[in-house]
């Protein structure tokens, strides 16, 4: 665990604590195990404490825990968040991220694509292109569902009512996001992807 | 939308406003991609759509192709120079909806 703290956790963990909490820390395993956790449980409790009259003493607002407009495009640390995951949860948040990624990289085209909307061929907008790709992920959660649960209709349904959630969880379902994305396609548009590939290949 | 029943623009859709001047700086493989993404992809139909925007991401990620401020401007002034009225109103509003956005 100790290898695990980065700058952050030092950071947090020394503003709320005072030199005599610490030295209780430093003394704690010299004690007699029952009286250890005792002496754990008061050196918490003076530190809650502590936290307590030092936010009242500064009744300032704190940015950092909140979700203030400068930081709400900062990114989240998810490289640092990794070592303190279980593998189940690390392999969860990775896709995550990846979703993250594509999605930033839907946003940037977007934006581009904005521009020149005016002049863009008919259907060629993201919202019909997610749509497309939303319904696709349903059909495949939906094929996937029948295969394995033999859930109802009812459940397919509210699957296929939901082309966002469908799109997502397909995205987090693994692979990685491009591979994904392929799977949604009919023969006939991954041949016809092959053929754009190639197309773009000699730009 | 522009008004889908118009006869295309020569000029955009063969690929001659790539050699405009006013484009000498960006790099040719950048315009001949808008080229393809913009004009090239107008007979598409709605479901093969998917597969060539797909495309598109995959090579603007592999070529890493982007665009500056100054390289889009410039475009668009090329482009809006050749467009028809009604697309040349729909851009404009654009430009000031994306300007207003920064």
């Amino acid at each position: 665990m100790e290898a695990k703290k980065n700058e952050q956790i030092y950071a947090f963990d020394s503003l709320y604590t005072t030199n005599h909490i610490q030295m209780l820390k430093i003394l704690l395993p010299c004690l007699n195990p029952p009286l250890q956790k005792n002496l754990a449980l008061y050196i918490k409790f003076l530190e809650l404490r502590y936290t307590i009259l030092f936010l009242n003493a500064h009744p300032y607002v704190i940015n950092g825990c909140g979700f203030s407009k400068e930081r709400r495009g900062q990114e989240i640390p998810i490289d640092d968040l990794l070592p303190f995951l279980s593998p189940k949860e690390a392999e969860n948040m990775k896709q995550l991220q990846k979703s993250m990624d594509m999605i930033k990289q839907f946003s940037n085209m977007q934006k581009n694509l904005e521009a020149l909307k005016g002049i863009l061929p008919e259907g060629m907008d993201l919202e019909n292109i997610f749509r497309q790709m939303g319904s696709a992920a349903s059909d495949i959660e939906n094929f996937k569902h029948s295969k394995t649960s033999g859930d109802t209709g009812k459940e397919k349904r509210e699957n296929a009512g939901n082309p966002a959630n469908n799109l997502m969880q397909s995205l987090m379902s693994g692979g990685s996001s491009g591979d994904v994305l392929k799977n949604m396609m009919t023969e006939e548009q991954t041949a016809l992807y092959e053929k754009f590939n190639k197309r773009f290949q000699d730009l | 939308m522009a008004n889908k029943s118009e006869t295309p623009n020569e000029y955009l859709t063969s690929g001659e406003w790539m050699r405009d001047k006013a484009l000498s700086h960006i790099p040719h493989f950048k315009l001949e991609f808008l080229q393809i993404m913009l004009f090239e992809s107008r007979k598409l139909k709605q479901e093969e759509m998917l597969p060539f925007f797909m495309s598109v991401i995959k090579a603007s990620r592999e070529k890493n192709i982007t665009f500056t401020e100054a390289e889009m401007d410039s475009i668009l002034e090329v482009l809006k120079t050749h467009s028809s009225p009604d697309e040349l109103k729909r851009m404009n509003q654009l430009m000031q909806m994306r300007k207003s956005m920064k």
